[in-house]
């Protein structure tokens, strides 16, 4: 506790002379009952380690949702400023712009129960998942470099999806800026036979229904009108190609904080100025892995809808399926934001936290001008999730972020030491949540106990100000990798 | 009793190995170890298959680091795996290096865990009882 100051109920302050070097302060959200976990590893360490990252503005921030990572912790938002700050393939991690994808449908619990087992079979094989899975898409050679740069845009243009999709989705589904030729031969090869597939770990396409509505202007927005309404959540990520992106990129910036005699605490902060050869070429080949995750969200929502029309049939309208919207966990982007009173053109790093954008910013479609941007935040996957939206608040404080998930508490090794997967698939059971995994033991590891509470998590965030909750879903089936 | 030539340890978000070994030849190889567990478990690799290695990475700690993030693609991309390692060259962040073992058919390669990265995260060979220790954080 010695190292952090409270500001409030939901902040606290990590001083600027907490280590020497640091150039901003931290802010840590959480509330006092969360700091004995957030405290119980070196997470508080790395988000001073962040704040000596040269051109760091404001505060390096870490959501509720905060434990250890390598270099950034999970839950890390940082901003440097374009002119003369750096790019730091740690602060958006290896499995670039992993992130979530929400569809809603026109289907409630008590239609959807009894097929569950159908569904959640059709799901499975609709959708290839598992480790080193390999995806369905087999995209020609020809077509690589487009979908590098179009994202979800050439998923749509071939037929998966429409234009709806690309509406409700960061930055449209496609990042500019993304040069196929930044990309190294081996991050194609790793990812590109990857295309189209979940994965494995902690990715997974769950079925949800609705059981709490705060905010019934902004869920209409959505698409979501009631209780029990079911919800499909994907989250997954750039895979292979997103891995060696940043794999190759970190080699690279090894050697430019020599060349630019930056001095960090941790080499898996590497960086280089955003405005160099390194750090340009570096942002070039993350959009294409960013891109590269768009477009593979966007084939599994549409293997997503044909599971449901085969299982259900009907017309589009019974079903619905519409995209609430899709965001990004692990991603640097380019923003304008104020800085001291004045707009700054800064890189935005988000390492496991979520764009929060509010009503009214140009970033939004017409559809959630008014509402905001709506954020979504998956718990884990015997409790529930939640879907939020940005704030002003967010802008002010967060350059427009906010959390992404629950936040692991325990390490994958000791939950499996407290647990047994094939008795937490059985207690889901119990609990009637289905659950589709080609791996049993690994259950162990995304149990329950092994995150912090969501809800948790979320009060937070609300109660900082820095998103507002929507609705709360819990799941009815999960689809592990 | 001697050192385990190394061991998993508590990692919040992913997981991290602790290596020893007598020397950094040593150490790369039970890195490699350490990486194959992780990834596919306690299984036995032939020897049917030589590739040379070729490395160069600005000091020891990040040959390390390079090293394995070699393992992880020849693994996960040319799903070859190696048991056996003959060092021609090991000196001030470069190696080069034969190694032994096995391309595995995809009825064979049986992937426990998808490792995306070894990092350089607290990446550091220091001096042990034994000779050095390195923690390795991959993340999975």
């Amino acid at each position: 506790m010695d190292m952090l100051r409270k500001i409030d109920d939901y902040r606290w302050e990590i001083p600027v002379d907490y280590k020497p070097g640091m150039r901003v302060p931290g802010v840590v959200y959480a509330s006092e009952a969360m700091l004995e976990s957030i405290l119980n590893d070196e997470a508080l360490e790395q988000v001073a380690n962040v704040a000596f990252l040269p051109g760091i503005v404001g505060r390096s921030l870490a959501m509720p949702d905060i434990h250890w990572g390598y270099g950034f912790p999970i839950g890390g938002v940082a901003a440097t400023r374009v002119s003369d700050g750096v790019v730091s393939p740690g602060g958006v991690g290896y499995d670039i712009n992993c992130g979530v994808r929400l569809l809603q449908t026109n289907l409630t619990k008590s239609e959807v129960a009894p097929r569950m087992a159908s569904l959640m079979e059709r799901l499975f094989r609709n959708v290839p998942s598992g480790v080193g899975s390999e995806g369905k898409l087999h995209p020609p050679k020809t077509e690589i470099t487009r979908l590098l740069i179009e994202g979800a845009h050439w998923a749509v243009r071939h037929g998966f999806g429409t234009q709806d999709d690309l509406d409700a989705t960061e930055d449209g589904g496609r990042i500019e800026g993304a040069d196929p030729s930044a990309v190294s031969e081996r991050a194609m090869a790793r990812g590109l036979p990857q295309a189209g597939s979940l994965g494995s770990g902690n990715h997974f396409i769950e079925v949800q229904s609705v059981t709490d509505i705060y905010d019934s202007t902004a869920a209409s927005a959505m698409g979501i009108s009631e209780k029990g309404q079911v919800l499909i959540l994907i989250h997954t990520g750039s895979r292979g190609l997103g891995h060696q992106v940043c794999t190759d990129y970190l080699k690279t910036m090894e050697r430019a904080v020599t060349r630019y005699g930056i001095d960090l605490p941790d080499r898996q902060l590497a960086c280089a100025p955003v405005d160099s050869p390194e750090g340009r070429q570096y942002l070039a080949a993350m959009r294409c892995a960013a891109n590269f995750a768009w477009c593979n969200r966007q084939h599994i929502a549409h293997w997503v809808r044909e599971a449901f029309r085969e299982v259900f049939g009907g017309s589009e309208n019974d079903r619905g399926l519409r995209q609430v919207y899709d965001v990004a966990h692990n991603i640097a982007k380019i923003e304008t934001h104020l800085v001291d009173g004045r707009r700054t053109v800064l890189c935005v790093h988000r390492k496991g936290a979520t764009r929060a954008f509010p009503p009214g910013d140009s970033a939004l479609s017409a559809r959630y001008a008014a509402i905001g941007q709506p954020v979504l935040i998956p718990g884990d996957m015997g409790r529930y999730s939640y879907v939020a939206v940005g704030t002003e608040r967010a802008m002010q404080e967060t350059f427009g972020s906010t959390c992404h998930g629950a936040g692991r508490l325990l390490s994958r090794s000791a939950a499996r030491k407290s647990m047994r997967g094939d008795e937490v698939e059985a207690d889901l059971r119990r609990r009637h949540i289905h659950v589709r995994t080609g791996d049993v033991p690994a259950l162990a590891e995304e149990a329950s106990p092994a995150y912090k509470d969501v809800a948790d998590v979320v009060d937070v965030v609300q109660g900082a100000g820095i998103c507002r909750k929507v609705a709360r879903a819990e799941p009815l089936g999960v689809i592990k990798g | 009793m001697e050192s385990k030539p190394f061991e998993f340890v508590a990692h919040t978000a992913d997981v991290a190995a602790l290596v020893r070994g007598h020397d950094l030849e040593d150490v790369l190889r039970n890195a490699a170890a350490a990486f194959y567990s992780l990834a596919m478990g306690e299984r036995s690799i032939a020897a049917t298959l030589c590739r040379s290695v070729a490395i160069t990475s600005v000091d020891n700690d990040a040959l390390l680091v390079d090293w394995l993030n070699e393992l992880i693609y020849l693994l996960f991309v040319d799903h070859q795996a190696f048991s056996q390692f003959e060092f021609d060259e090991l000196a001030d962040g470069r190696l080069r290096v034969n190694c032994h073992g096995q391309h595995l058919l995809p009825c064979q390669l049986h992937l426990k865990r998808e490792v995306k990265a070894a990092t350089y995260h607290m990446a550091h060979l220091a001096p042990d009882r034994d000779g050095l220790i390195a923690r390795i954080v991959f993340d999975v």
